[in-house]
Parts: C-alpha cells; structure tokens; sequence
C-alpha cells in the first residue's frame, strides 16, 4: 500500500503492481458489453455498421455536397467521436458505480477509469477494424476504377497509432478527472453528457475545419482568432488529423468546395491541421491525462469518506 | 513477546466530515453559496488516538454501538482509510507494505449481476490480489465449497442467484485467497445453517493455521464461539482490551446501565 506522501512515480509502480488486476478489470467490461458470446460481439458493432450505413446514404444521395466521397469524410470522425463520447461518459461514474466494492477492498482506484478507457479503446480499434477499414478499402478500390490508376492511403496513415494514443491519453486524463469529481459531485455525469452533446458541433465531423478558417460570415477580424480557438481544441486537431490520415486526396489534390455554395469560389479542404499545431495538441492531451492523473490521486483517499 | 504483531496500530485518529441538511452535490453547494452561508458541516471523531497490537493466530472480535469507530478501523486494516494521525502497519506480513487482507465483501458487493458466476470467481480473485493462474488452480476447490445444488448455475448470471447462493460464493472466495489477516463486518457466517457450519469450521481451520481474524459483530454467542479476544470501543476510544467474557461483560453493564 502506497504511503501518504507517495510521489507520482510510486503511484505508477503501485499501479503497475496491480496490472492483472487491470486486464481484468477491461476484460470484465468487454464481457458486459459483449454478453459472453458471438452473437454479443455482433450485436456491440450493429449499431456502429447501421450508423455507417446511414451516415453514407444520407451523405451520399439525400444531402448533395459537392466534395467527393463526403459521407466517408463525415465516417473517418464519426467513429474517433463515439470513441471520445463513450469513452468519457461510461468512466464518468466507473469509480461512483463500484462504491461497494471500493469501500471494501484496496486497489490502486484509478484503475476503474483507466480500465474503462482501455476497454473502449478496446471497443473502439475493433469498429476501425471491422467497419472503417474495410469501408475505405472498398472506397479505395472503387476509386482506382474509377480513376483508372491506383488510389493509395496517404502515407500519413502510418501515424494512426499516434493519433490513437494522443486520442486515449485525453480521453483516459478527462475519464480521470470526471470520474474522481463524480464521487463528490453527482450531477457531473450529467453535465458532462450535456457538454459533450454540445461539443459535437464544436468538432468538424459534418463539417471541414477549413471552412472555419474560411468562414465568410465572420468578421474578418475575429476569423483568425475563431479559427486559433477551434485549433486549441485537441479534439479539433484530433479528428481533422483522422480525416486527412485515412482519406486521401483523389487526384493528388486537395478536394476543393465552394466558398459559398452557388458562388464559383472554392477552398480546398481536408488538409489536415500542420505539424507544430498537432505537437502541441500531442502535448495538450499528455498535459490533460498528468492533470487527471494528479487530480485523481489527490481525491482518492476521501473516497470511501464521500458518501 | 519477541515475535512483531501482526497488526500495530499506534495513536490512530480519524476526523470525519459530515455534511449537514440539504442537497448533496452541486446543487447543495450552490444552494449555499446563493443562500450566502458556508454549508452545514460536522465533525464527527470516529477514531480518537487509538493504539492496540494483534498478534498473529488471534481472533479478535471488536464490540461497540453502531458509530463507535469499530467499522472505521476495520476499513483502515482493510487499507481504504487511511489515519489523520497515527500509523497502521503490519509488521508480521511477508511483504509489510503489502499484506495479504481478505476482507468478506458485503453480499454482492464486486458482483456484477450480468456476468457468471465463474466470471465473478475469477473477478473477485483478481480484486483480492490473486493472479489468473493462481485462481484456475483453486477455482475447483471453491467451487466445492460454496456446494451449490445446481452447479450448472455457475454458468448463469448472478443475476438469476439467490441472496443464499450470492453469498456462499463471495465468502468461497474470499477464504481460498490464503489470507495473512481476515477482515468480516457483520457476516460471520452466512447462508443457511450447514453452509454457517461449514464457515465456523473454515474460521476454525483458519485459527489452527495461525492466521489472524478480526470481526465486528453484534452477536455475542459469535463472539463468545471464534474470538479469543474482545476490544470494546465506545466513542471512537479502546474502553476495554482482553479476554472475551471480561470485554463482554464490561460492554454490557455500561450498556444498561
């Protein structure tokens, strides 16, 4: 048992310590969701495949954009978002929901959270497997026919696996956070979900975050500053970044939409964010996942004396 | 005696803050601070300076009213207190600063009500420190001994249990974790009458291999079956430290006095 004034490191190895304990844990969620069987495993990715499904007719045929394969731009966000909403929310009330179990036993509390960020994470690469991938394959293949030469991934897909863990580190650093001030304060779980029901259109997932950057019914002069604000936003960066890694440009450019539509005017979208702006959103969500960590650490001894 | 104690608890004190009348959470702090006053607080003493040593083979029963500070030191032993003041260790333990403590979860408690009841067995192994291998090599021995009528219920949700079934298989594994220290609040014996035999012959075996019990109970012919020693406390203070029938006794005339 970690001594009261444990430094961060002895935190860590008493964490570490407890590493069965964890598999477990995120074993123990996949087993809930899942339901034990095969026909569990099918019915948890039902729902992203209809959405899939959706999202692409609708993208597709009903709201006509005039950007190539849209409904596949909107699907390359749609997933990471889910991620980030289901990955914050369900651990919001992973350590107030085993109270019993925690005024009893010790371990290491902040492996509730952290098992619930793995789990989905878990959740989450299975739905990137199973229904994104293979749905740009099919993208890709369709393309290269169409376009009579080969249509490639860019190259910057190799850095998924970095997106995924800048994207887990944020997600495990808010889990973190919510989760340690749901003991305290119930009503957290619920403000959360509110604000993060808000922040769906604070992201670009049925939008181009170069349109921000564009926007002309902004004042020229708070345009640079909206667009600086968007950017501050890991999940901003995160998701333009799983757009541009996923999709490629059809013909070696940037597809390009009308500035206004109706008006001869285009920007080019899907540029992803540039490497300084991604650094520091790297660096935003290993601060965030520090500060969670810290927050947690400093509350988790009044636990079992909340309720 | 030159041999450490198995527990050592020295100078223990421990505050706790109750929140006064009104709405918890957000609301309730914002309630106060529109209403502009700080929100009603009491200090409740739960421990106040505590020191006592167990020794290893001793079963010891703690005795008091409900709010006397027994559960609030059983909890610390459990390590998921910890003191204000004062130092808990466990200078008998193989590794001090991490004893093997079985506490008896209350019914249900780390069940999760979709899962079976294997996939809870293995669960509540993890959470009492003992790795994946180590319970597929007991699982069977637990398993006959929480002896249910139907075995194929293992396989079923606990959700379908029974409270009997529930807490024959929670106290199954709670005593194959080979425990240093044994902790159990209230549930000394649980289910119907051949399972409690069967708990009081487990605890028995328990003694006999000189681990060291300690139980809050109530019951006074519990008290007087397994412990071998009774510490009363009353307000958060040791009132009486010893020999059962003594401690009992002191505890009762006080009681009705």
């Amino acid at each position: 048992m970690a001594q009261p004034s444990s430094s961060f490191s002895a935190e860590i190895r008493e964490a570490w310590r407890y590493r069965e304990l964890l598999r477990t844990l995120v074993r123990r969620e996949l087993d809930v969701r899942y339901k034990n069987s095969i026909f569990g495993v099918a019915w948890s990715l039902a729902n992203p495949i209809m959405r899939a499904i959706i999202l692409l007719l609708v993208f597709q045929y009903v709201i006509p954009i005039k950007v190539p394969n849209y409904g596949v731009h909107v699907l390359a966000t749609f997933f990471p978002w889910t991620y980030f909403l289901t990955g914050v929310l369900d651990a919001a009330d992973s350590v107030s929901k085993q109270m019993p179990l925690v005024r009893k036993v010790y371990f290491p509390r902040e492996l509730l959270p952290i098992a619930t960020t793995l789990a989905n994470m878990r959740h989450f690469l299975l739905t990137l497997g199973v229904v994104t991938i293979p749905l740009l394959l099919v993208l890709y293949t369709r393309d290269s026919f169409i376009h009579h030469r080969l249509s490639l991934p860019p190259a910057e897909i190799l850095l998924l696996p970095v997106l995924i863990i800048m994207q887990t580190l944020l997600i495990a650093g808010l889990a973190l956070f919510l989760s340690a001030l749901n003991v305290f304060f119930e009503d957290t779980k619920f403000l959360a979900a509110v604000i993060a029901d808000l922040l769906f259109y604070a992201v670009p997932i049925i939008y181009f975050i170069e349109q921000v950057e564009h926007a002309t019914l902004l004042p020229e002069s708070i345009r640079g500053v909206v667009h600086t604000l968007f950017l501050l936003n890991p999940m901003v960066v995160i998701l333009a970044s799983y757009r541009r890694f996923l999709i490629a440009w059809p013909d070696g450019t940037p597809p390009r939409i009308p500035l206004t539509p109706g008006q001869p005017e285009t920007i080019a979208v899907n540029l992803g964010v540039s490497w300084p702006w991604f650094c520091l959103s790297f660096a935003m969500c290993t601060a965030i996942f520090i500060f969670g960590y810290r927050f947690f650490n400093a509350r988790k001894w009044r636990f079992v004396e909340a309720a | 005696m030159s041999r450490p104690p198995a527990v050592s608890v020295i100078n223990v004190c421990k505050q706790f803050t109750v929140a006064g009348t009104g709405y918890a959470g957000i609301k309730g702090a914002l309630g106060a601070l529109l209403a502009g006053k700080r929100r009603e607080r009491k200090v409740v003493h739960a421990l106040n300076d505590v020191t006592l040593d167990i020794h290893a083979g001793e079963t010891v029963a703690l005795i008091g009213r409900n709010g006397s500070g027994k559960s609030t030191l059983l909890s610390m032993l459990a390590n998921v207190i910890r003191p204000d003041i004062g130092l808990v260790t466990f200078p008998a333990s193989v590794d001090p600063t991490h004893p093997r403590i079985a506490p008896l979860l209350e019914v249900g408690a780390g069940f999760h009500p979709d899962l079976t009841g294997t996939q809870n067995v293995y669960f509540n192994g993890a959470i009492l420190g003992l790795s994946r291998a180590t319970m597929e090599s007991r699982y069977p021995e637990i398993v006959a001994f929480a002896d249910f009528e139907n075995p194929e219920y293992l396989d079923a949700p606990v959700r379908t249990y029974s409270s009997g079934m529930f807490v024959r298989l929670g106290f199954a594994v709670a005593v194959h974790t080979d425990p240093e220290i044994i902790l159990i609040d209230e549930t000394l014996a649980v289910g119907d009458s051949v399972f409690q035999e069967k708990c009081y012959a487990r605890i028995r075996q328990f003694q006999e291999e000189g681990r060291t019990i300690i139980f809050v109970s109530h019951d006074d012919d519990a008290v007087r079956r397994v412990a071998t020693r009774a510490i009363w406390l009353s307000h958060g203070k040791v009132a009486a430290d010893g020999a059962v029938e003594e401690t009992l006794a002191a505890y009762h005339s006080n009681h009705h006095a």
